[in-house]
Protein backbone atom coordinates (compact mmCIF):
# COMPACT_ATOMS: atom_id res chain seq x y z
CA UNK A 1 0.00 0.00 0.00
CA UNK A 2 1.34 3.41 -0.95
CA UNK A 3 1.19 6.20 1.57
CA UNK A 4 -1.07 9.08 0.56
CA UNK A 5 0.96 12.27 0.74
CA UNK A 6 0.23 15.99 0.73
CA UNK A 7 1.28 17.53 -2.57
CA UNK A 8 3.03 20.92 -2.29
CA UNK A 9 1.65 23.85 -4.27
CA UNK A 10 4.90 24.30 -6.15
CA UNK A 11 4.90 20.78 -7.63
CA UNK A 12 3.85 19.78 -11.13
CA UNK A 13 1.25 17.31 -12.28
CA UNK A 14 1.45 15.64 -15.68
CA UNK A 15 -1.68 15.24 -17.78
CA UNK A 16 -2.09 13.24 -20.97
CA UNK A 17 -3.73 14.84 -24.01
CA UNK A 18 -4.58 12.40 -26.79
CA UNK A 19 -3.55 13.70 -30.23
CA UNK A 20 -7.13 14.09 -31.46
CA UNK A 21 -7.55 16.84 -28.87
CA UNK A 22 -4.87 18.83 -30.67
CA UNK A 23 -5.60 20.73 -33.84
CA UNK A 24 -3.20 22.89 -35.83
CA UNK A 25 -0.72 22.49 -32.99
CA UNK A 26 -3.15 23.82 -30.37
CA UNK A 27 -4.60 21.91 -27.48
CA UNK A 28 -8.38 22.26 -27.56
CA UNK A 29 -10.49 23.32 -24.56
CA UNK A 30 -12.28 19.98 -24.73
CA UNK A 31 -9.09 18.22 -23.67
CA UNK A 32 -9.60 19.55 -20.15
CA UNK A 33 -12.13 17.12 -18.77
CA UNK A 34 -12.95 14.69 -16.03
CA UNK A 35 -13.34 10.97 -16.48
CA UNK A 36 -15.16 8.40 -14.38
CA UNK A 37 -18.46 8.51 -12.55
CA UNK A 38 -19.73 9.77 -9.20
CA UNK A 39 -17.10 10.20 -6.50
CA UNK A 40 -14.45 8.77 -8.79
CA UNK A 41 -14.97 11.48 -11.38
CA UNK A 42 -11.71 13.40 -11.78
CA UNK A 43 -8.93 14.53 -14.06
CA UNK A 44 -6.34 11.80 -13.82
CA UNK A 45 -2.77 13.14 -13.48
CA UNK A 46 0.68 12.00 -12.37
CA UNK A 47 2.69 13.75 -9.64
CA UNK A 48 6.20 14.66 -10.68
CA UNK A 49 7.60 13.28 -7.40
CA UNK A 50 6.99 9.73 -8.60
CA UNK A 51 6.79 10.06 -12.37
CA UNK A 52 8.58 11.71 -15.23
CA UNK A 53 6.66 13.16 -18.15
CA UNK A 54 7.89 10.28 -20.28
CA UNK A 55 6.66 7.69 -17.79
CA UNK A 56 3.30 9.44 -17.76
CA UNK A 57 3.18 9.25 -21.54
CA UNK A 58 4.08 5.56 -21.44
CA UNK A 59 0.99 4.84 -19.31
CA UNK A 60 -1.27 5.75 -22.26
CA UNK A 61 -2.80 3.03 -24.41
CA UNK A 62 -0.78 4.34 -27.38
CA UNK A 63 2.01 6.43 -25.82
CA UNK A 64 3.27 8.05 -29.02
CA UNK A 65 -0.24 9.42 -29.67
CA UNK A 66 -0.23 11.45 -26.48
CA UNK A 67 1.10 14.88 -25.64
CA UNK A 68 2.04 15.44 -22.01
CA UNK A 69 1.29 18.79 -20.40
CA UNK A 70 1.91 19.91 -16.84
CA UNK A 71 0.02 22.05 -14.33
CA UNK A 72 1.35 23.71 -11.21
CA UNK A 73 -0.62 22.45 -8.22
CA UNK A 74 -0.87 25.90 -6.62
CA UNK A 75 -2.62 27.27 -9.69
CA UNK A 76 -5.17 24.46 -9.67
CA UNK A 77 -5.92 25.11 -6.00
CA UNK A 78 -6.23 28.86 -6.61
CA UNK A 79 -8.97 27.97 -9.05
CA UNK A 80 -10.68 26.00 -6.23
CA UNK A 81 -9.89 22.60 -7.74
CA UNK A 82 -9.17 19.75 -5.32
CA UNK A 83 -5.80 18.05 -5.76
CA UNK A 84 -5.44 14.71 -3.99
CA UNK A 85 -2.66 12.17 -4.16
CA UNK A 86 -4.39 8.91 -5.11
CA UNK A 87 -1.79 6.20 -5.77
CA UNK A 88 -3.14 3.04 -7.33
CA UNK A 89 -2.11 -0.55 -6.69
CA UNK A 90 -1.67 -3.13 -9.43
CA UNK A 91 -5.05 -4.12 -10.82
CA UNK A 92 -5.90 -7.36 -12.58
CA UNK A 93 -8.19 -6.70 -15.53
CA UNK A 94 -11.00 -8.91 -16.81
CA UNK A 95 -8.97 -9.95 -19.84
CA UNK A 96 -6.24 -11.37 -17.61
CA UNK A 97 -3.77 -8.55 -18.10
CA UNK A 98 -2.68 -6.27 -15.29
CA UNK A 99 -2.67 -2.52 -14.89
CA UNK A 100 0.62 -1.66 -13.16
CA UNK A 101 0.66 0.17 -9.85
CA UNK A 102 1.08 3.95 -10.10
CA UNK A 103 2.39 5.74 -7.04
CA UNK A 104 2.26 9.06 -8.92
CA UNK A 105 -1.46 8.96 -9.63
CA UNK A 106 -3.23 12.12 -8.49
CA UNK A 107 -6.86 13.12 -8.78
CA UNK A 108 -7.89 16.65 -9.68
CA UNK A 109 -11.55 17.14 -8.87
CA UNK A 110 -14.04 19.96 -9.23
CA UNK A 111 -14.27 22.35 -6.32
CA UNK A 112 -16.43 25.47 -6.21
CA UNK A 113 -15.63 25.73 -9.90
CA UNK A 114 -16.31 22.73 -12.11
CA UNK A 115 -13.60 21.22 -14.28
CA UNK A 116 -16.06 20.97 -17.15
CA UNK A 117 -16.97 24.66 -16.91
CA UNK A 118 -15.92 26.98 -19.69
CA UNK A 119 -13.97 29.13 -17.22
CA UNK A 120 -11.80 26.29 -15.93
CA UNK A 121 -11.29 24.81 -19.37
CA UNK A 122 -10.12 28.17 -20.75
CA UNK A 123 -7.85 28.93 -17.81
CA UNK A 124 -6.23 25.50 -17.56
CA UNK A 125 -5.59 25.57 -21.26
CA UNK A 126 -3.70 28.83 -20.88
CA UNK A 127 -1.73 27.70 -17.85
CA UNK A 128 -0.52 24.28 -18.96
CA UNK A 129 3.00 23.73 -20.24
CA UNK A 130 3.75 21.22 -22.94
CA UNK A 131 6.35 18.72 -21.72
CA UNK A 132 6.32 16.15 -24.54
CA UNK A 133 4.57 16.37 -27.89
CA UNK A 134 2.93 13.40 -29.56
CA UNK A 135 4.75 11.82 -32.48
CA UNK A 136 3.43 12.89 -35.87
CA UNK B 1 -16.35 64.18 -53.01
CA UNK B 2 -18.80 61.34 -53.39
CA UNK B 3 -17.50 58.12 -54.78
CA UNK B 4 -19.71 55.28 -55.65
CA UNK B 5 -19.25 51.89 -57.18
CA UNK B 6 -22.05 49.63 -58.27
CA UNK B 7 -21.45 45.97 -58.91
CA UNK B 8 -22.86 43.85 -61.65
CA UNK B 9 -26.56 43.12 -61.74
CA UNK B 10 -27.73 41.49 -58.54
CA UNK B 11 -24.22 41.46 -57.13
CA UNK B 12 -23.62 43.25 -53.88
CA UNK B 13 -22.13 46.63 -54.34
CA UNK B 14 -20.22 48.91 -52.17
CA UNK B 15 -20.74 52.60 -52.06
CA UNK B 16 -19.18 54.96 -49.70
CA UNK B 17 -18.95 58.57 -49.01
CA UNK B 18 -16.23 60.25 -47.10
CA UNK B 19 -18.18 62.82 -45.30
CA UNK B 20 -18.57 64.37 -41.92
CA UNK B 21 -22.14 65.24 -42.80
CA UNK B 22 -24.76 64.54 -45.35
CA UNK B 23 -23.15 66.51 -48.12
CA UNK B 24 -20.21 65.11 -50.00
CA UNK B 25 -16.97 66.95 -49.61
CA UNK B 26 -13.28 66.51 -49.99
CA UNK B 27 -11.90 63.93 -47.63
CA UNK B 28 -9.39 64.56 -44.90
CA UNK B 29 -7.94 62.77 -41.92
CA UNK B 30 -10.52 62.27 -39.23
CA UNK B 31 -13.40 61.96 -41.64
CA UNK B 32 -15.77 59.08 -41.39
CA UNK B 33 -15.91 56.52 -44.12
CA UNK B 34 -19.36 55.03 -44.46
CA UNK B 35 -19.72 51.74 -46.21
CA UNK B 36 -22.99 50.35 -47.39
CA UNK B 37 -23.45 46.85 -48.56
CA UNK B 38 -26.69 45.94 -50.14
CA UNK B 39 -27.69 44.13 -53.25
CA UNK B 40 -30.59 46.41 -54.09
CA UNK B 41 -30.14 49.88 -52.78
CA UNK B 42 -28.22 52.05 -50.44
CA UNK B 43 -29.83 52.14 -47.05
CA UNK B 44 -28.59 54.41 -44.34
CA UNK B 45 -29.23 51.90 -41.61
CA UNK B 46 -27.09 49.28 -43.29
CA UNK B 47 -23.77 51.02 -43.18
CA UNK B 48 -20.60 50.32 -41.32
CA UNK B 49 -18.64 53.34 -40.21
CA UNK B 50 -14.90 53.67 -40.12
CA UNK B 51 -13.05 56.73 -39.00
CA UNK B 52 -9.76 57.32 -40.68
CA UNK B 53 -7.02 59.13 -38.86
CA UNK B 54 -4.02 58.30 -40.98
CA UNK B 55 -2.99 56.88 -44.30
CA UNK B 56 -1.84 53.74 -42.51
CA UNK B 57 -5.34 53.20 -41.24
CA UNK B 58 -6.64 53.62 -44.73
CA UNK B 59 -4.31 50.88 -45.93
CA UNK B 60 -5.53 48.64 -43.10
CA UNK B 61 -9.07 49.30 -44.16
CA UNK B 62 -8.30 48.40 -47.73
CA UNK B 63 -6.82 45.12 -46.55
CA UNK B 64 -9.92 44.49 -44.51
CA UNK B 65 -12.15 45.19 -47.47
CA UNK B 66 -10.14 42.82 -49.58
CA UNK B 67 -10.47 40.04 -47.07
CA UNK B 68 -14.11 40.66 -46.27
CA UNK B 69 -16.02 41.37 -49.42
CA UNK B 70 -16.49 39.04 -52.29
CA UNK B 71 -17.90 39.38 -55.76
CA UNK B 72 -16.62 42.90 -56.00
CA UNK B 73 -14.59 43.69 -59.03
CA UNK B 74 -13.06 46.80 -57.60
CA UNK B 75 -13.24 49.11 -54.67
CA UNK B 76 -12.74 52.77 -55.09
CA UNK B 77 -11.03 54.15 -52.08
CA UNK B 78 -10.94 57.86 -51.56
CA UNK B 79 -7.49 58.89 -50.55
CA UNK B 80 -7.00 61.33 -47.76
CA UNK B 81 -5.72 63.86 -50.23
CA UNK B 82 -9.15 63.92 -51.78
CA UNK B 83 -8.19 61.94 -54.83
CA UNK B 84 -9.61 58.54 -55.53
CA UNK B 85 -7.86 55.39 -56.55
CA UNK B 86 -9.23 52.10 -57.75
CA UNK B 87 -8.13 48.84 -56.27
CA UNK B 88 -8.77 45.47 -57.74
CA UNK B 89 -10.27 43.11 -55.23
CA UNK B 90 -9.27 39.51 -55.82
CA UNK B 91 -11.66 36.69 -55.15
CA UNK B 92 -10.98 35.07 -51.81
CA UNK B 93 -8.69 32.06 -51.96
CA UNK B 94 -11.09 29.50 -50.64
CA UNK B 95 -12.12 26.05 -51.70
CA UNK B 96 -15.77 26.86 -51.87
CA UNK B 97 -15.80 29.07 -54.91
CA UNK B 98 -18.71 27.28 -56.52
CA UNK B 99 -20.75 27.73 -53.39
CA UNK B 100 -19.85 31.39 -53.20
CA UNK B 101 -21.20 31.81 -56.67
CA UNK B 102 -24.56 30.60 -55.47
CA UNK B 103 -27.76 32.22 -56.56
CA UNK B 104 -28.66 35.55 -55.03
CA UNK B 105 -25.12 35.79 -53.69
CA UNK B 106 -25.99 33.92 -50.53
CA UNK B 107 -23.37 31.47 -49.29
CA UNK B 108 -24.89 28.04 -49.00
CA UNK B 109 -23.91 25.97 -46.01
CA UNK B 110 -24.28 22.34 -46.90
CA UNK B 111 -23.90 19.07 -45.09
CA UNK B 112 -23.64 16.51 -47.81
CA UNK B 113 -26.40 17.41 -50.23
CA UNK B 114 -28.56 19.01 -47.54
CA UNK B 115 -28.61 22.80 -47.39
CA UNK B 116 -28.41 23.80 -43.75
CA UNK B 117 -28.65 27.54 -44.09
CA UNK B 118 -27.42 30.44 -46.14
CA UNK B 119 -25.15 33.31 -45.20
CA UNK B 120 -24.77 36.89 -46.24
CA UNK B 121 -21.59 36.96 -48.36
CA UNK B 122 -19.99 39.50 -46.06
CA UNK B 123 -19.60 36.61 -43.61
CA UNK B 124 -17.28 34.69 -45.91
CA UNK B 125 -14.72 34.11 -43.14
CA UNK B 126 -17.40 32.54 -40.96
CA UNK B 127 -18.49 30.48 -43.94
CA UNK B 128 -14.95 29.17 -44.37
CA UNK B 129 -14.62 28.31 -40.68
CA UNK B 130 -17.95 26.49 -40.70
CA UNK B 131 -16.84 24.43 -43.67
CA UNK B 132 -13.50 23.63 -42.04
CA UNK B 133 -15.29 22.49 -38.89
CA UNK B 134 -17.00 19.66 -40.75
CA UNK B 135 -13.98 17.55 -39.72
CA UNK B 136 -15.81 17.10 -36.39
CA UNK B 137 -18.35 14.85 -38.05
CA UNK B 138 -15.61 12.51 -39.33
CA UNK B 139 -14.75 11.19 -35.85
CA UNK B 140 -15.88 7.65 -35.17
CA UNK B 141 -16.63 6.11 -31.76
CA UNK B 142 -13.56 5.83 -29.51
CA UNK B 143 -11.71 8.46 -31.53
CA UNK B 144 -9.77 9.48 -28.38
CA UNK B 145 -8.94 5.88 -27.37
CA UNK B 146 -10.90 6.57 -24.21
CA UNK B 147 -14.41 5.72 -25.29
CA UNK B 148 -15.48 9.08 -26.74
CA UNK B 149 -18.51 8.84 -29.00
CA UNK B 150 -18.86 10.24 -32.49
CA UNK B 151 -20.35 13.73 -32.78
CA UNK B 152 -23.92 14.11 -33.92
CA UNK B 153 -24.71 16.22 -36.96
CA UNK B 154 -27.62 17.79 -35.02
CA UNK B 155 -25.15 19.27 -32.54
CA UNK B 156 -22.96 20.68 -35.30
CA UNK B 157 -26.01 22.16 -37.06
CA UNK B 158 -27.16 23.68 -33.78
CA UNK B 159 -23.77 25.35 -33.33
CA UNK B 160 -23.84 26.67 -36.90
CA UNK B 161 -27.34 28.06 -36.45
CA UNK B 162 -26.33 29.82 -33.24
CA UNK B 163 -23.37 31.45 -34.96
CA UNK B 164 -25.49 32.61 -37.86
CA UNK B 165 -28.09 34.03 -35.48
CA UNK B 166 -25.54 36.08 -33.57
CA UNK B 167 -23.63 37.23 -36.65
CA UNK B 168 -26.86 38.38 -38.27
CA UNK B 169 -28.04 40.07 -35.10
CA UNK B 170 -24.78 41.97 -34.56
CA UNK B 171 -24.81 43.10 -38.17
CA UNK B 172 -28.48 44.04 -38.33
CA UNK B 173 -28.56 45.88 -34.99
CA UNK B 174 -25.10 47.39 -34.82
CA UNK B 175 -23.63 47.16 -38.30
CA UNK B 176 -20.81 45.07 -36.86
CA UNK B 177 -19.22 41.96 -38.31
CA UNK B 178 -18.26 39.74 -35.40
CA UNK B 179 -14.88 38.11 -35.12
CA UNK B 180 -14.97 34.56 -36.39
CA UNK B 181 -14.46 31.90 -33.70
CA UNK B 182 -12.69 28.61 -34.04
CA UNK B 183 -15.21 25.79 -34.12
CA UNK B 184 -13.87 22.73 -32.31
CA UNK B 185 -15.09 19.41 -31.02
CA UNK B 186 -15.74 19.65 -27.31
CA UNK B 187 -16.31 17.34 -24.36
CA UNK B 188 -19.12 14.76 -24.24
CA UNK B 189 -20.38 15.35 -27.75
CA UNK B 190 -20.51 19.14 -27.40
CA UNK B 191 -19.20 21.70 -29.87
CA UNK B 192 -16.91 24.45 -28.56
CA UNK B 193 -16.81 27.92 -30.07
CA UNK B 194 -13.61 29.73 -29.13
CA UNK B 195 -12.86 33.42 -29.58
CA UNK B 196 -9.39 34.33 -28.47
CA UNK B 197 -6.98 37.18 -28.82
CA UNK B 198 -3.72 36.97 -26.93
CA UNK B 199 -3.87 39.44 -24.02
CA UNK B 200 -7.15 41.06 -25.06
CA UNK B 201 -10.01 38.63 -24.68
CA UNK B 202 -10.97 34.99 -24.56
CA UNK B 203 -14.46 33.61 -24.81
CA UNK B 204 -15.59 30.01 -24.86
CA UNK B 205 -19.12 28.92 -25.72
CA UNK B 206 -20.24 25.33 -25.35
CA UNK B 207 -23.04 24.01 -27.51
CA UNK B 208 -24.06 20.77 -25.83
CA UNK B 209 -25.32 17.58 -27.39
CA UNK B 210 -29.02 17.07 -26.76
CA UNK B 211 -29.65 19.90 -24.32
CA UNK B 212 -30.78 23.34 -25.43
CA UNK B 213 -28.83 25.01 -22.64
CA UNK B 214 -25.83 26.89 -23.95
CA UNK B 215 -23.09 28.01 -21.55
CA UNK B 216 -20.32 30.54 -21.96
CA UNK B 217 -17.46 32.23 -20.15
CA UNK B 218 -15.23 35.06 -21.25
CA UNK B 219 -12.80 37.56 -19.79
CA UNK B 220 -10.17 40.11 -20.74
CA UNK B 221 -7.42 38.31 -18.79
CA UNK B 222 -7.94 40.93 -16.09
CA UNK B 223 -10.93 41.84 -13.99
CA UNK B 224 -13.68 41.95 -16.56
CA UNK B 225 -15.51 38.69 -17.08
CA UNK B 226 -18.88 37.50 -18.21
CA UNK B 227 -20.50 34.12 -18.02
CA UNK B 228 -23.90 32.59 -18.24
CA UNK B 229 -26.23 29.88 -19.35
CA UNK B 230 -29.37 30.24 -21.36
CA UNK B 231 -31.85 28.32 -23.42
CA UNK B 232 -31.07 28.75 -27.09
CA UNK B 233 -34.73 28.52 -28.02
CA UNK B 234 -35.26 31.87 -26.30
CA UNK B 235 -34.35 35.29 -27.65
CA UNK B 236 -30.82 36.41 -28.33
CA UNK B 237 -28.85 36.49 -25.08
CA UNK B 238 -27.81 40.13 -24.75
CA UNK B 239 -24.84 39.45 -22.48
CA UNK B 240 -23.38 37.03 -24.97
CA UNK B 241 -24.11 39.36 -27.87
CA UNK B 242 -22.33 42.27 -26.19
CA UNK B 243 -19.47 39.97 -25.19
CA UNK B 244 -19.11 38.96 -28.83
CA UNK B 245 -19.23 42.58 -29.95
CA UNK B 246 -16.37 43.24 -27.54
CA UNK B 247 -14.21 40.50 -29.04
CA UNK B 248 -12.48 42.71 -31.55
Amino acid sequence: MFEIEEIPDRDKLYYRVQKNWIRDGRILPGAIRERGEGENRSMSTDWEKYSTAKESQDRARTPKDNTIVSFIVGFLREETLLVTHAPTEEIELDNGSTLPANQAHTDVKSGQKKIGSEEIRLKLLEECNVEIRFEK
Amino acid sequence: MLTKYTGKDKNPFIAYNISSGEKPKESKAGDNLYIWLDSVSIKKDKHTKFQLSSLDEQEDLIAKLKSTFIELQKVIVPSLSGLTKEIKVPSPAVDFQEEIAASNDRLKIKLGEEEIDTLNPIFVDLFNEINQSKYILDFEDDWDEDGAKAYKSETWIKAVNILITYFNSAYDKFGEILSVPKIYHGPNGAIDLLWKSKDNYRLLVKVPEGSQELSFYGDDYKGTKFEGKFDISEDINKILLFALLDCK
